[in-house]
């Protein structure tokens, strides 16, 4: 049947997700389904549950009621760099690396080179700026090499050229059959995307694309 | 790379070394301890004092002077333990739940920052035992140094506790400064002028009986060093409660998912579709 093909092929099937702060109800029926090699963005105004959303979806949060499956291993880049000031860049990877389960740290020292913070590696996460900050939170959603990212703002901070490596490096993960959810807030970013879900009174819609 | 020992090792290693890179702590564990002894030494008298000893069944005396540097020495080790404890717990919280999230395993996690805490607690009770050596004539050094010890792990586990219970940064500090002064004024045999009964259940009990019998006197109460490592032990373990509660995945393991092409450049962990059926009625 076409929807059992297509309820096995989903990386991550979001149903019927509803979630209250309170007596603030922020989701509200919330639908998502996205297959394997799709780069998929969730738009929406600021306080609207994009967050909310993404964190329920890698099983941070619980939802009040709806049902959420995923294939696969998960990266999930948070919206504020979550990092321990007290720790250099390469403990923070030796960390990550003991907890994926990762042989090594070759994947990671690539994506160092790709976003460009190769040589910060010894220094305290404390020193660095806020964009290189940003840049090892990417990291370490990307370094097991997940098979879904869910990235929530996750160039916050990156200049210009690391914005479109960012980009580039998401276009080939996409065309390695990765699948990558990213909340945006930008429009000039959205012919990036293959599906747009405008995210709008607790429920997602979809929304056309420019590509 | 076996997991559990990989885990243990590289989390005390980071800890430590983040204790170490912290000021504050080693500022308040360097200056703090000897500072509030000094006070003690400068601002009580030399009269002699004379108190029971519960856990000896006898009374020991000694000068005012000589109890309050002990009480204090006590009081600082607590203080900073629990403070520096607490800072490293919190601080660390939120990327110790990403950790989690990722897969790190939960109980060498949590091994490690006990096993830090003792570390720090047994470099504490040396270093305290050094400073009071400069100033009272301690009677027994060993027990003496396992009792200030046992006050580093008593509140060592509170400030573990706390981090992990508490949602405001002063909230903790509060906390951490509140119970060490009800703990030590209450226990204080030069300011306590009356009997006072429950004092066993408080955390500095043990600690405290078996650091001023190793002082004053040539007896040495070593069950009462037990008592220490229980509220170390139970801390620890509401710690661990608090942090599970806190992160449980609220996801079950459901199929497998086909269809999903083999890594680019790295392998991730092993593939597995993960459910989560909440159909709660509001």
């Amino acid at each position: 049947m076409p929807s059992e093909v297509t309820q096995r092929q989903s990386r991550l099937r979001i149903e019927g997700v509803w979630k209250a702060y309170g007596r603030r109800q922020v989701l509200c029926g919330a639908d998502l389904d996205v297959p394997p090699g799709a780069l998929v963005g969730v738009v929406g105004e600021n306080g609207a549950g994009k967050s909310t959303l993404l964190r329920i979806a890698v099983g941070q949060l619980t939802p009040d009621r709806g049902t959420v499956v995923r294939a696969g291993a998960v990266g999930y880049c948070p919206q504020q760099a979550v990092l321990n000031e007290s720790f250099t860049v390469l403990q923070h990877l030796r960390l990550f690396q003991v907890a994926y389960r990762l042989p090594s740290l070759a994947r990671a020292h690539e994506l160092m080179d790709v976003l460009g913070f190769a040589h910060c590696g010894r220094r305290r996460t404390g020193e660095l700026s806020g964009g290189t900050q940003q840049k090892l939170n990417l990291l370490i959603a990307l370094m097991h090499d997940p098979q879904l990212l869910v990235l929530d703002e996750p160039y916050q901070g990156f200049d210009w050229d690391t914005h479109q490596r960012f980009w580039a490096l998401a276009a080939r993960l996409r065309d390695a059959g990765r699948s990558i959810v990213v909340v945006s807030h930008l429009l000039h970013d959205l012919h990036h995307f293959d599906a747009v879900r405008h995210l709008r009174e607790g429920r997602l819609e979809t929304e056309e694309t420019a590509r | 790379m076996r997991p559990y020992p990989a885990a243990f090792a590289e989390m005390l290693h980071c800890t430590l070394l983040g204790q170490l890179r912290n000021r504050m702590a080693l500022l308040l564990a360097v200056a703090f301890i000897p500072g509030w002894i000094a006070v003690a030494r400068l601002c009580a008298s030399d009269r002699e004092v004379r108190f029971p000893l519960d856990s000896l069944g006898t009374e020991a005396a000694a000068q005012a002077s000589h109890v309050s540097q002990v009480v204090n020495a006590l009081a600082a080790v607590t203080l900073v333990t629990g403070f520096v404890t607490f800072m490293e717990t919190f601080k660390a919280g939120e990327v110790d739940r990403r950790l989690l999230l990722a897969g790190y395993p939960r109980v060498p996690m949590l091994l490690a920052k006990v096993t830090a805490v003792a570390l720090i607690a047994a470099l504490l009770a040396l270093y305290t035992v050094a400073v009071l050596g400069t100033s009272v004539s301690v009677r027994q050094l060993g027990p003496l140094a396992l009792g200030l010890c046992g006050a580093g792990l008593a509140y060592g586990g509170i400030g573990l506790l706390l981090g992990s219970l508490v949602r405001g940064e002063l909230e903790g500090f509060f906390l951490v400064i509140m119970l060490s002064l009800v703990d030590t004024g209450l226990q204080n045999p030069v300011f306590t002028v009356v009997d006072l009964s429950g004092l066993e259940v408080l955390p500095l009990y043990g600690a405290n009986q078996l650091t001023l019998a190793a002082a004053f006197t040539s007896g040495a109460p070593w069950s009462h060093s037990l008592l220490s490592l229980a509220w170390a032990a139970a801390t620890s373990a509401a710690a661990l409660l608090v942090f599970h509660v806190r992160t449980r995945s609220h996801c079950a393991v459901g199929a497998a998912a086909t269809g999903v092409p083999a890594p680019v450049t790295a392998a991730g962990p092993p593939e597995a579709a993960v459910r989560a059926s909440l159909r709660r009625s509001r």
